[in-house]
């Protein structure tokens, strides 16, 4: 019965996919989504549809997600009827016309073209496969990524969506579960708890009705994994919460987003919305007897909303606040009912095992993790991007891929911070012999987390970062663990007095202190809050040191332990006076200095001028004792 | 039970109980500063860490519950560090210096510190020095021992940031967030023990901060002053105002309040005499930890000054200081007189409602023995009287059973048929909330709420939302809701058969109907529904709380028997355990257990002033009754008292009764008598002197023994009035008086636990007819005037008539409904005038959607019950009064 009623949806499905393999003229499709939008793509969207539009060329103009290339956004795919699909990269809305004036007709546009992703090779063009950043991937969870339109269910039905869940319903719950327990699925989130695991709680509770919460308050600096999810294969949530819903008998699901993430709640919202039209959400869906109503919820944006006791107490109307355990979610959870809390990429996940076979999903990876794990990264490295990978992966394989030329003055890299604040730094000579998975990075007292990768090179100060860090885990604390809110109050102050040359040596007993009192915390945000400053003090005791004993910063970031300097002559010098906020820039018979009293060491002026300014250590050559401890 | 071991002692606990509450049972100090008894674990402070063998790491005690063969360390090395360090961190925002200083106990007030310039702020300097639970877990933690203060001035500590402005704009509370430690036992205590949610924890991170309301000033939250903040508070961020600086207690003394019938047990702490803070006092089981604005503050209402602390005798139009021998001589003479001349019956009493047992016992006891005349009552004892009877007609007892703690224990379905108990029995309406959304521990399943009452209180909002139903009928028919309830009850052929098997006769409900009580009818189905539920299910309790309005004798007599029929309908023979009458003043049932009513052809307080007013009645004692300010038809009372021969008046304050007396005698206050009360369940409790009697104040037993021994001896009556101490006189009541054989005034710990019941109350139930007058409209531009007992103004303000009787200002003027301001064209602060031919009343008016459209409010003790001028004398009527309202022209 299911069966069928699938299969009227597939075939529906198939044509109109059809339109887009085999388009009747050329299709150009532009990638929307978070990351393309901040290239342009929208405007290139415009533009191109103006252009059709009014030149009456023989083109269709579509969109679909992105690819992961975000580097090179706005990423504009063209499809000819021939078959062949053709990437071109960085095209802005000034570079349409040009794009159009080579590609219909079929032809190609040579000075834009970045891959041929698809159909024959053409010269002097790298066929998609052949890129290294391409190469590297195992694109299973974001397969579709960039390649079905988001906003399309039925390019997802096309591409066997959907089929997962009906494979799913087959199942016996009990059977289904040990299936995802015996895949070792863990959390994606960073916690790693057994997902399977975690379903048969909700499962044996008798209490209706049981929820389910699709965790998308991705919070983390540096971390967009959920996000090129949610924007570019709804679907595959929905899918996922379904097969939940099948395994645990949960009726009811919210999808828990932050307001900071516009497209994804649209895009989720209109998923949840097509899905219901097609039968694929709501009462006995395909007739598998599986019910699921799912409501798009929007979190007011705290980060401890993303920890999940504080996301139920904000789906609860409550503060969000991170709540006692026990009770545990699988026995009161959301409006005190048994629920079951994951993370987008492992819904996913369990998406792609239903859909492809457990063999196929366990086919790469490691014996303790099978299947994939999709990165984002950034920082100092010039592709700055979103892959999928095996766990396993060297990570010095996958920097090697996003940073893969010296350009210019090169600098080495410093540090590599994974799963951002609460998650540690590691030194980049140890971190690039790590495997990206969880237990490699633990050993090293730190967490790989959701995903986010921020490498750090030489120019920037371990101090500088900790000042940010401890910061941001002080302004996101809850308020409920003075250990935590109390905690990372001093803890910030500590860096901050470290920033502006106060530092004392006893500060380290001091940070001592605090990880032995934040260990002692409610929730995750406060136990683990002191990892990134006990890591530095680890790894980085040497620049510490420099800071506190010589009142120098090595990376020349800590503003009060700094001072610019004109140290030449040229003419950018003009230019550079008039860019300065504070018109720090005084000229006495055409010589040009900085009045020390008015610059913000905003680092503007020597952005303009490199050659003509220093920075040079306040301290420079003069060794302070260390303070005497009182 | 579970057996477990803590620092090497074995003891037994409740499986499953929280550790901290069990380690602190068991005589172990273990340092919490959010936790709070009984409510489910914050877990915020996180200092209560103890060693659990076989656990990883250090455990939080307030979240970890108790299991069998657990070992539990809490003195252990790592223990103290690591709770020292959490400490560390909590007195960093606090003015730590003090705390962690081993000096602290040899300064002295006035002292410059040595240690360090930058300390201005100490807790030498701090109102809740001594009494500071953050100074005491300081030193138990021997954090100035060890001089645990890493944090010393870092960046945002206490002493390096500029402190949060306090907010002193009321006249109760204190809030001071530069003293605050975040431990957010105030917003719990707001939220989990009173259903409030006046106090929140606002912003994140180092913003984190307690807020009243949104975030502005107390009084313009919804804080209703309870004070149960206050208690819970660790430091001296929440405090008592008055008296926040004297509040060193020199003892405490455990005793009653006076402020309603409730009876929460509460404790004074006195200086010099005075009592400078109350708070409450688990005895009654039924308040438990729990009072109200008017228990917590109101023994503040009046200064030491304003009591009477001179006997006074008249000397032409003026009160004149005199001997307590001579004002008895001379009241003793004038009453023999009386009796001489016009009979025994020419003589009439008034005890009192507010009065111990005791007083009221000796004045009923002069009355009968030594004047012998039958003209006993107090202002309250009609209306109180007609519920009684209604509740001995309906159950065959006045003194039921019925215990309160059965409404926040067990009670499944409550019917509350009272106008805005909130105000009126606060604590009562805190309890009833405790049984419709539980938040302490053990959970109990939550029950559902029917409210009766054309005025919108507090309590209507726990009615809707948790599934239950507000009815709000056209003022003055609420008897004629509950005959339509009772008459759709008896529709229902279960409850009727059960009813006739009970041997009561479901012919006498029936034919009732809503038509003119202005309920709509499908709420009234739906509040039938729930009580047919409650009906069915036997084994669940069944709670009706029915408090009478203070005046309309006629129309309170009828709900009452209409109350009584639903009880009975619902619950059968158990409706004597289901049916609560919450009585208007707080000795009310001690009044009426010690027989201050009148006998056979004696007159209630109304005939006595009709036959002062006729003649009949020449001579009037008066014991802590104040008639003027509590009977309607004031002209006519003042009127029949000053007809009076002789008037003579033992209290503690002059009110306008005092005023026109010939002879006053001062009583001792309140709370510095010693004696008992009979709360609303007939709990019987102990008032304890904790008040130093002003001038030459005697308790009102001496002065009404004296009367009643020198009195007899007058008229010849071999009366002996021996007692030597308050105690004497309770000892003969527990012989005399029955119901209260069981106590005994020495040596027994009873005093609140027993009560003064008919435990085995059963028998002749019975339906009663009731009749209701059909609601008149409103005439030409008037509007109906509903009284009642307000939260804020206090007893003892108002009988002065005193500006701060109300010292928030809440309650001076009238409640006018929106939608008739607009239509009179009054706004907010407009003086309007209420008349009722000659009589008018002057005052403010205040806008509301609580009162119903035509009807405005006064509260019963607004400068001195000046709202009774409105009211016609008790005249048989159930028909509400009507006022005309007008805009006072400026």
């Amino acid at each position: 019965m299911a069966n069928e009623a699938y299969e009227a949806l597939r075939n529906q499905a198939a044509e109109a996919w059809q339109q887009v393999e085999k388009p009747p003229r050329t299709l150009i499709r532009v990638p929307m989504a978070t990351c393309t939008l901040a290239a342009g793509a929208d405007e290139t969207l415009a533009a191109l549809r103006a252009a059709v539009d009014e030149r009456g060329l023989d083109a269709d103009v579509g969109i679909t997600g992105e690819t992961g290339l975000c580097w090179l956004e706005p990423v504009v795919e063209v499809r000819q009827p021939d078959g062949s699909v053709i990437l071109y990269e960085n095209v802005t809305a000034d570079k349409v016309d040009k794009l159009l004036g080579d590609v219909i007709g079929g032809g190609v546009c040579n000075d834009l073209a970045f891959a041929v992703a698809a159909g024959p090779d053409v010269d002097a063009v790298q066929r998609l496969e052949d890129f290294d950043f391409w190469a590297m991937q195992e694109r299973r969870l974001i397969a579709r990524c960039g390649v079905i339109d988001p906003e399309n269910i039925d390019h997802y039905i096309a591409s066997g969506g959907y089929g997962g869940f009906v494979n799913a319903a087959e199942m016996d719950p009990e059977a289904l579960i040990k299936m995802v327990e015996e895949s070792t699925l863990r959390g994606r989130s960073g916690s790693n708890f057994p997902t399977g695991t975690k379903w048969n709680f909700l499962r044996g509770k008798e209490r209706e009705p049981k929820y389910l919460i699709c965790n998308a308050d991705e919070g983390d600096p540096g971390a967009f994994v959920n996000r090129i999810m949610m924007e570019c294969d709804p679907h595959a949530i929905l899918e996922g919460m379904l097969i939940a819903a099948h395994a645990t008998g949960a009726t009811f699901g919210f999808i828990y987003l932050r307001e900071e993430y516009p497209l994804a709640i649209e895009r989720m919202e209109r998923a949840v919305e097509q899905a219901r039209e097609r039968g694929l959400l709501g009462e006995n869906v395909l007739g598998s007897g599986v019910t699921l109503e799912l409501t798009v919820w929007k979190g007011a944006g705290s980060y401890v909303c993303g920890e999940e006791s504080g996301l139920l107490a904000s789906l609860d109307d409550a503060r969000g606040m991170p709540r006692i355990r026990p009770p545990f979610p699988a026995d009161s959870g959301v409006f005190g009912q048994p629920t079951n809390v994951n993370n987008v990429e492992s819904y996913a996940d369990v998406t792609l095992m239903l859909q492809k076979g457990i063999e196929f999903y366990q086919s790469v990876g490691t014996a303790a993790n099978s299947g994939t794990k999709i990165f984002s990264f950034s920082g100092h490295i010039q592709r700055v991007g979103v892959v999928e990978l095996p766990f396993g992966f060297a990570l010095r394989d996958l920097y090697h891929a996003i940073d893969p030329a010296p350009w210019g003055e090169r600098r080495t890299l410093k540090a590599v911070q994974s799963g951002a604040a609460l998650a540690g730094i590691l030194p980049a000579h140890i971190a690039l012999k790590l495997p990206l998975e969880p237990e490699a990075f633990r050993e090293h007292g730190v967490i790989l987390g959701g995903g986010g990768i921020v490498f750090i090179d030489d120019t920037a100060c371990i101090v500088d970062l900790n000042v940010m860090f401890s910061w941001f885990l002080e302004d996101e604390s809850c308020g409920r663990c003075t250990s935590c809110h109390g905690g990372t109050q001093r803890m910030s102050e500590i860096f901050r007095r470290i920033a502006r040359g106060e530092g004392r040596q006893d500060d380290y007993g001091k940070m001592d202190i605090l990880a032995q009192t934040l260990q002692y915390s409610n929730c995750v945000h406060g136990s683990a809050s002191p990892t990134i400053m006990s890591r530095s003090a680890e790894f980085f005791r040497e620049e510490l040191d420099e800071h506190i004993n010589n009142r120098r910063c090595p990376a020349q970031v800590c503003r009060d332990l700094i001072r610019y300097e004109i140290t030449g002559a040229s003419d950018a010098l003009a230019e550079a006076a008039a860019i300065c906020p504070v018109e720090a820039f005084v000229q006495e018979e055409e010589a040009w200095s900085i009045d020390q009293a008015r610059c913000i060491k905003c680092n503007a002026c020597k952005d303009v001028a490199p050659d003509d300014v220093q920075i040079v250590d306040i301290a420079a050559g003069v060794v302070v004792p260390a303070a005497a401890t009182p | 039970m579970a057996k477990l071991t803590i620092n090497g002692k074995t003891v037994e606990a409740p499986d499953g109980a929280p550790l901290v509450e069990v380690i602190k049972q068991n005589g172990f100090y273990v340092s919490n500063l959010c936790y709070i008894d009984k409510l489910p674990p914050y877990a915020g402070c996180r200092t209560c860490l103890v060693e659990i063998e076989g656990a990883r790491g250090l455990q939080l005690s307030c979240t970890t519950t108790v299991r069998d063969d657990m070992v539990v360390n809490t003195v252990t090395d790592d223990v103290k560090q690591a709770r020292q360090y959490v400490l560390s961190v909590i007195d960093a925002n606090h003015s730590d210096r003090c705390l962690t200083c081993h000096r602290r106990v040899k300064c002295m007030p006035g002292d410059i510190c040595l240690r360090d310039d930058s300390v201005t702020h100490r807790c030498l300097t701090c109102s809740k020095n001594y009494r500071c639970e953050l100074q005491t877990t300081n030193d138990l933690l021997d954090m100035g021992k060890d001089s645990v203060e890493p944090w010393a001035g870092e960046e945002r500590t206490y002493y390096e940031a500029a402190p949060p402005e306090p907010d002193r704009g009321n006249p109760f509370f204190e809030f001071d967030p530069q003293m605050c430690i975040i431990c957010t036992r105030c917003v719990r205590a707001c939220d989990d023990l009173r259903h409030t949610g006046a106090v929140t924890l606002a912003g994140r991170g180092f913003s984190t901060a307690i807020a009243f309301g949104a975030g502005g000033a107390i009084d313009e939250s919804n804080c209703d002053f309870c004070g149960s903040c206050i208690d819970v508070c660790p430091t001296a961020t929440l405090m008592e105002r008055p008296n926040k600086w004297l509040a060193r207690t020199e003892d405490w003394v455990s005793t009653v309040c006076n402020s309603c019938s409730v009876g929460c047990t509460i404790s004074v702490g006195h200086r010099d005499g005075k009592p400078v803070i109350v708070k409450p006092d688990s005895l009654n089981p039924f308040s438990d930890d729990q009072i109200c604005v008017r228990g917590r503050f109101h023994y503040d209402a009046v200064k030491q000054s304003d009591r009477l602390a001179q006997h006074l005798v008249r000397s032409g139009d003026n009160l004149q200081p005199t001997t307590w021998e001579e004002a008895l001589d001379y009241s003793v003479e004038q009453l023999a007189a009386v009796h001489a001349a016009h009979g025994a019956k020419a003589i009439a009493f008034l005890g009192s409602p507010i009065a111990t047992n005791e007083e009221n016992y000796l004045v009923q006891r002069i009355a009968r023995e030594v004047v012998g005349t039958p003209h006993i009552d107090f202002s309250a004892g009609p209306v109180n009287r007609a519920v009684a009877q209604a509740t001995a007609a309906a159950f065959g007892t006045e003194t039921l059973p019925g215990d309160l703690t059965d409404i926040p224990e067990r009670a499944k379905t409550i019917l509350v048929v009272a106008d805005d108990l909130e105000e009126s029995h606060n604590v009562a309406a805190l309890r009833i909330k405790d049984a419709i959304d539980p938040r302490k521990l053990p959970l109990r399943e939550p029950g559902r709420l029917i409210v009766i009452t054309a005025r919108r209180g507090e309590l209507c909002d726990f009615a809707e939302p948790y599934g239950g139903v507000w009815l709000q009928p056209t003022p003055g028919q609420e008897a004629g809701v509950l005959g339509a309830l009772a008459s759709l009850l008896a529709d229902d052929a279960e409850i009727a058969s059960a009813a006739s098997e009970a041997g009561l006769d479901p012919a006498v409900v029936s034919a009732a109907d809503a038509g003119s009580t202005g309920v709509d009818g499908a709420a009234l189905e739906h509040a039938a529904a729930i009580l047919r539920e409650a009906a069915a299910a036997a084994d669940e309790a069944f709670a009706l709380v029915f408090a009478p309005k203070s005046t309309g004798v006629a129309g309170v007599a009828e709900s009452a028997k209409a109350a009584a029929n639903v009880a009975l309908l619902v619950s059968g023979t158990a409706a004597t355990r289901s049916f609560f009458v919450l009585p208007t003043e707080a000795n009310v049932n001690g009044a009426l257990d010690m027989g201050v009513s009148p006998d056979g052809d004696g007159k209630d307080v109304n005939g006595i002033l009709e036959a002062a007013l006729g003649g009949e009645v020449k001579a009037l004692v008066v014991a802590g009754d104040n008639p003027i300010m509590h009977l309607p038809g004031r002209a006519r009372v003042q009127e029949a008292l000053a007809k009076l021969d002789i008037l003579v008046v033992v209290d503690q304050l002059l009110g306008e009764t005092a005023q026109q007396a010939h002879v006053v005698i001062a009583d001792a206050p309140t709370y510095g008598k010693d004696g008992t009360f009979a709360n609303a369940d007939r709990r019987v409790q102990r008032l304890r002197a904790a008040q130093a009697h002003p001038g030459d104040a005697k308790p009102a037993w001496e002065t009404l023994s004296a009367l009643g021994t020198r009195l007899a001896a007058s008229l010849g009556n071999a009366v002996a009035f021996a007692y030597e101490e308050a105690a004497d006189v309770t000892e003969e009541i527990t012989r005399t008086v029955p119901g209260y054989e069981k106590f005994q005034f020495h040596g027994y710990f009873g005093w609140g636990k027993g009560r003064a019941v008919d435990e085995s109350a059963a028998g002749q139930i019975a339906l009663q007819p009731v009749a209701v007058d059909a609601p008149a409209p409103n005439g030409e531009g008037e509007v109906a005037l509903l009284t009642g007992r307000t939260l804020y103004t206090s007893l003892e303000g108002a009988t002065l008539r005193l500006a701060d009787a109300d010292k928030l200002h809440r309650e001076d003027g009238v409640l006018v409904n929106q939608l008739d301001a607009v239509a009179l064209g009054i706004s907010a602060g407009d003086n309007v005038v209420l008349q009722d031919g000659a009589a008018e009343l002057s005052l403010k008016a205040t806008l509301t959607a609580d009162v119903p459209q035509g009807a405005v409010f006064v509260s019963s003790y607004y400068d001195g019950g000046a709202v009774g001028a409105l009211l016609p004398a008790e005249n048989g009527s159930t028909a509400v009064p009507r006022v005309k309202l007008v805009k006072q022209q400026a």
